[in-house]
């Protein structure tokens, strides 16, 4: 219980700092979102209108002193650039992108958990060095690249998959995943490439425990010492990565969401800094924070699942 | 000895020869090694650290590194175990050879069941799953666990170090095997747990008659335990007996050295202070002359040429130019 | 005594000459001339043709996709600024007035338009037959409500400054609305484009409601706006030919290409460079837009202050390198801060005041006192890859004179507020987009403009602009506002490079686009080809 409170303690904190810091770049950085959102062309009884519907009329720590109050009030503000709760656009992104994280994480581990087992087994024979080549050749592929590269092969030759977009589940699974296995793909042939390295390493580092002469010892078969003894060993530190990998997706990509024009985490978080949206932007960075310690928990969780020596400490 | 050669011998190494491949160079780390254990026999094989004892073991279990080179016999059931293949020696071991470990914190797959890990041995050799249960509840119960079906489920990190050794020994004898190697065994444990452990040994020798080659730095522990013993010294044996026989009467200056240097039983781990020097490591050791020459007290001329071949001196087998009768001290 | 202009009927504006203007006290104008805002504007696209949709058999209704490269600033028209979402959201309102791609002002919601002798009463005459997309009709009512509410009658905030002229509004019927003036201003009736929205209806915001010939139907933020055809739409000519308008909302400009290659985009808003990837398979539009990008100098800045150093810069500058080398050619060599597009108000007699002549620039900058030169740092905004690209090659340009420049990549926010806002820059470059009133263009170097981030100060100018601001003779305005670009050109308030054109790629099929001296994609002009 102790320990919980003292994650909720930290969680509060961080969030402080991050919020005040954040606060304290957008003072210094130049940029007024009423004329960012209205242009050149704005004219000034627009922009004050603008200006007194944002609430920018009061003084800027005033302002951050209001958003704290709601903040514990559950209340994030509006946005200034969509005149909309920020909770509620952050709600909508989320589910995009939490799409986005679920489907590439899925393939994320498809590939690179099978991929990663084969290597680490046949990593002395010869058909070894050319994927081993092609997953370190795909790690240094920029996801915008490979992104390029997957619309160009399935969306402009074969034309069989959109290149972009977003449809919510609700409108059925199918037209969901269609828009989604690009993107995901591009995040997942980086990610996997990273997993299968991992899961090389790791079953590798696993292999001279000691525990692996035990089980060699009573004649327990190549095979078996791998599936029995070395996959679940290996995958402890992997849950690190694919929890690192979930907060990374769902803090927003910003570079596949705009290559895809998916209107997810990413998307919001560079319109919210390009047009200076300050409530938004404070919106985002709790999230983010909550992302971010919600994953290290739940990576926690896992672990103390899979490891007994966590669970019965 | 007329009744002992009629005992089988349940493994017997000879001339065996263990290179290793490290940076396309050769080192030896075994020479022309020959020892072997009789049907329910203890054996121990002693020396210091980095003498090759463990390598030994390992190549006895076919669990040699994988870039080591072996060339000699290791025979048992008329057979060549050095020509055994994999799936060959995967049916060997756990069920004729079993090997326990130094560590056995680390041993023990930290995720699986204990009584699991314990049964594995049974069920990789044929048994179905309940027997493999009942058979390893029984092995528990022999070595001496408590409340075993409760330990049955718990993970190695809830047992203590003893306990775990139980447990490893408990799972190396589930098959009845007719050889224990054990590799120093209670090096990692408490000096009070270890005189249990190597009691526990004992009496498993002798309830069950596994014939165990004990694995020892520690000449004080084997000299209650074994009947036999084999000295071990940079990758050679220079001395094996029985144990009344050597101790009464050590005659290489290495083993003279080794007894000399007993430890006091409560003092654990005590440095050989009587012999100075180290072994040599693998980069050091010469190819000609005795490998003990360095740190002899009491060498010849002729051991830094050459060194000297087994000699049975009345069924006590030493390899020290010291008792040719011919050479001079130097 | 008083004489009418009078608005006259659609069927009549296939002339081609528009006519609604206020005929001042010159006798010799004649009812249809004068006021028009008439352009001579190529286009390569084709005009409408309203018969081909109609034979295709299939029930399938046409869609058109197309994209657009930022978010809406806001649905409710009142509250926008920004031209992209004009440039869609024009298809859905309508003023009492309107634009036709030539850029004169047509009727829209009023049939006619009378304009008293001293230019403070107008009188609009409205159509009887329009719906707003929610089935009200549409009444002088929903004109007054407006109105107050643009200039700010009705106690609240006025909508937009412009509109400050405006005493009072009144309908003496349902279909008559008189605007009373404070005072006459020329610029009034180009204002009366304003959108009319309807009496009473409180959600513009969220799913606004006007009289035009599509419909909004949902906006997801992030990802698309979506429109319908308005089937009942008052006005056949102008009805429109698909059935329904997806605009997508991308940033990416490869995403662009990529999504045009694999027939998810039927119309595209594409550069130059990319525009010949997509070259052989798609129709290319090509055409100027009325823009004005310039290389804005800070007339308060220490070197920039001396006229001279300016006009050094002007001859310093080629623009057909800047033409060819970010354009591909495709843009039109401008010399004052006015496009040919605007015919009418364009002074032509400009091109030959700065002919690049390294030699003249130099001496000027002897005569200045900055032979040695000195350091001048240009301020771009990232996001206008074309503006930061014309930034190089003025640096090359200006090294020729000794002037080193260095180059500042600033986003588009700090841009906003730094140099527009502030002046706190030395040069920048820059684009504006058209303007359908030529106040609207050349009112940003007035000196009390509120966004004046020239600091150029001209008694002379700030004079001459509030005239024609109030000059009610068509032929004097024209020339007060060609004697402002000569001013601006001969101070060398900037380098006005060039007009870049608008580039769509369509698909081969897609015929119909037509290009505006403002950013309007005009849906009704769109149509298939069998």
């Amino acid at each position: 219980m102790r320990y919980y409170a003292r994650r909720i303690l930290g969680f509060i904190v961080t969030i402080f700092l991050v919020s005040v810091f954040t606060f304290a770049i957008f003072q210094i950085l130049p940029g007024d979102p009423a004329t960012v959102i209205l242009g050149v062309d704005a004219d000034p009884a627009q922009l004050e209108a603008l200006r007194a519907s944002m609430g920018m009329d009061k003084p800027m720590v005033e302002r951050y002193l209001d958003w704290v109050a709601g903040l514990f009030q559950g209340d994030m503000g509006t946005s200034y650039k969509y005149q909309q709760p920020v909770a509620q656009l952050i709600q909508e992104s989320f589910k995009v992108t939490a799409s986005l994280a679920f489907v590439s994480i899925i393939l994320t581990v498809l590939i690179g958990l099978p991929v990663g087992i084969w290597l680490a087994k046949n990593s002395r024979k010869p058909v070894a060095t050319p994927v081993s080549m092609l997953s370190q050749i795909s790690l240094s592929i920029p996801a915008f690249c490979m992104s390029i590269f997957l619309i160009y092969i399935f969306c402009v030759k074969l034309q069989i998959l959109p290149s972009f977009g977003y449809t919510p589940l609700n409108k059925g699974v199918g037209k969901w995943l269609k828009n989604l296995i690009l993107p995901s793909m591009a995040i997942a042939l980086g990610s996997s490439a990273a997993l299968i390295r991992y899961i090389y390493t790791s079953i590798n580092a696993q292999m001279k425990e000691d525990y692996i002469k035990t089980a060699k010892s009573k004649g327990v078969s190549m095979t078996n010492i791998l599936n029995k003894h070395v996959l679940r060993n290996s995958l402890i530190p992997v849950i690190t990565i694919l929890g690192m990998l979930v907060s990374d997706i769902l803090g927003g990509s910003i570079i596949i969401e705009n290559v895809f024009s998916f209107p997810g985490i990413g998307k919001l978080l560079s319109v919210s800094i390009s047009s200076r949206d300050f409530p938004l932007i404070q919106g985002l960075v709790v999230y983010m924070a909550g992302i971010v310690v919600l994953c290290n928990f739940l990576v926690d969780m896992l672990y103390s699942v899979i490891d007994p020596r966590i669970r019965l400490k | 000895m007329i009744q002992a050669e009629k005992k089988k011998r349940v493994i017997d190494i000879k001339n065996l020869d263990m290179k290793l491949k490290i940076e396309n160079d050769f080192y030896n780390v075994i020479n022309e090694v020959s020892l072997y254990v009789e049907e329910g026999e203890m054996v121990a094989l002693v020396g210091e650290s980095g003498c090759g004892k463990s390598m030994t073991a390992k190549a006895a279990i076919g669990l040699q590194p994988e870039n080591s080179v072996l060339t000699g016999r290791i025979e048992t059931d008329n057979e060549n175990l050095l020509e055994y293949s994999e799936k060959e020696w995967e049916k060997r071991r756990g069920k004729e050879t079993a090997m326990i470990f130094q560590e056995p914190m680390t041993a023990l797959n930290p995720l699986i069941h204990i009584g699991k890990q314990i049964a594995e041995n049974a069920r990789t050799h044929g048994a179905d799953k309940n027997e493999a249960k009942q058979r390893a509840l029984e092995m528990m119960k022999m070595v001496g666990l408590p409340d075993v079906e409760r330990l049955y489920r718990n993970f190695p990190c809830q047992l203590s170090g003893g306990m775990r050794q139980r447990a490893m020994i408990a799972m190396a004898l589930i098959n009845n095997p007719e050889l224990l190697i054990a590799d120093e065994p209670t090096t990692a444990l408490d000096v009070t747990i270890q005189a249990q452990i190597m009691e526990l040994l004992k009496e498993m020798n002798e309830k069950t008659g596994t014939a165990v080659l004990l694995i020892s730095h520690d000449l004080g522990v084997v000299r209650n335990m074994c009947s036999r013993l084999y000295v071990m010294y940079a990758g050679h044996i220079v001395e094996s007996g029985s144990i009344d026989e050597v101790f009464e009467n050590p005659m290489h200056p290495y083993t003279r050295g080794l007894i000399l240097s007993v430890p006091d039983v409560t003092k654990r781990e005590q440095e050989l202070v009587s012999i100075p020097g180290t072994v040599p490591s693998l980069a050091e050791r010469k190819q000609e002359g005795c490998p003990f020459y360095d740190r002899c007290e009491r060498r010849l001329e002729v051991c830094q040429k050459k060194a000297c071949e087994m000699q049975d001196v009345n069924g006590h087998m030493i390899a020290c130019h010291l008792y040719t009768g011919t050479q001079k001290e130097v | 005594m008083k004489k009418l202009c009078v608005i006259l009927t659609m069927a009549m504006m296939l002339t081609g000459l528009a006519a609604c203007s206020n005929a001042g006290a010159e006798s010799a104008a004649t009812d249809t001339v004068a006021a028009t805002q008439s352009v001579e504007k190529e286009s390569a696209a084709e005009s409408t043709a309203t018969e081909s949709t109609a034979e295709t058999e299939s029930t399938e209704p046409t869609v058109v996709r197309m994209n657009i490269s930022s978010e809406p600033d806001s649905l409710d028209p009142w509250q926008s600024a920004a031209s992209d979402t004009s440039a869609i959201f024009d298809n859905v309102f309508e003023g009492l007035m309107s634009y036709n791609s030539e850029g004169e002002i047509v009727p829209g919601l009023a049939e006619s338009c009378d304009i008293s002798e001293d230019g403070l009463t107008y009188t609009f005459k409205l159509r009887e037959n329009v719906t707003f997309h929610n089935g009200q009709p549409f009444t002088s009512k929903d004109a007054v409500y407006s109105y107050n509410h643009l200039a700010g009658l009705d106690g609240e905030e006025a909508v937009s400054s412009k509109f400050a002229g405006v005493e009072s509004v009144e309908a003496p019927d349902d279909y008559t609305f008189v605007i009373h003036m404070k005072e006459a201003s020329a610029s009034f009736l180009a204002l009366t484009i304003a959108d009319v929205l309807p009496e009473g209806y409180e959600d513009q915001a969220t799913s606004p409601i006007g009289t035009g010939p599509y419909k909004f139907v949902e906006y997801v933020p992030g990802q698309r706006v979506v429109f319908e055809k308005k089937n009942d739409y008052y006005n056949e000519e102008k009805m429109g030919q698909i059935d329904r308008v997806e605009v997508y909302i991308m940033t990416d400009a490869s995403a662009i290409v990529s999504a045009m290659m694999s027939d998810q985009l039927d119309l595209a808003n594409v550069s130059v460079e990319n525009a010949q990837i997509l070259g052989d398979d798609f129709d290319i539009y090509n055409s100027p837009q009325n823009m004005v990008q310039i290389f804005a100098l800070n007339n308060t800045y220490e070197p920039l202050s001396n006229v001279k150093v300016r006009q050094a810069i002007n001859y310093a500058v080629n623009k057909q390198e800047i033409i060819q080398g970010v354009f591909d050619g495709y843009a039109t060599e401008l010399y004052s801060n006015f496009s040919p597009v605007m015919s009418v108000y364009y002074n032509d007699e400009l091109s030959d005041v700065y002919t690049t002549d390294i030699e003249k620039a130099k001496s000027l900058m002897e005569e200045a006192g900055y032979a040695d030169g000195f350091d001048l740092v240009i301020k771009v905004p990232g996001n206008y890859q074309a503006h930061v690209d014309t930034a190089q090659i003025l640096m090359a340009q200006l090294s020729q004179i000794n002037i080193n420049v260095s180059i500042e990549t600033i986003e588009w926010a700090t841009w906003l507020e730094d140099v527009y806002a502030n002046a706190n820059y030395q040069g920048t470059v820059i684009g504006f987009t058209g303007k359908l009133d030529p106040n609207d263009v050349l009112v940003r170097f007035k000196s009390t403009y509120a966004k004046n981030f020239t600091k150029y100060n001209n008694p002379e100018y700030d004079a001459l602009i509030d005239a024609a601001a109030v000059e009610m003779d068509d032929e004097k305005r024209i020339e007060m506002y060609k004697e402002c670009q000569k001013i601006i050109t001969e101070d060398a308030v900037g380098v006005y490079i060039c007009d870049p054109n608008l580039t769509m790629a369509a698909k081969k099929e897609l015929k119909g686009y037509t290009f505006y001296p403002v950013t309007f994609h005009d849906f009704t002009k769109l149509y298939y080809e069998k």
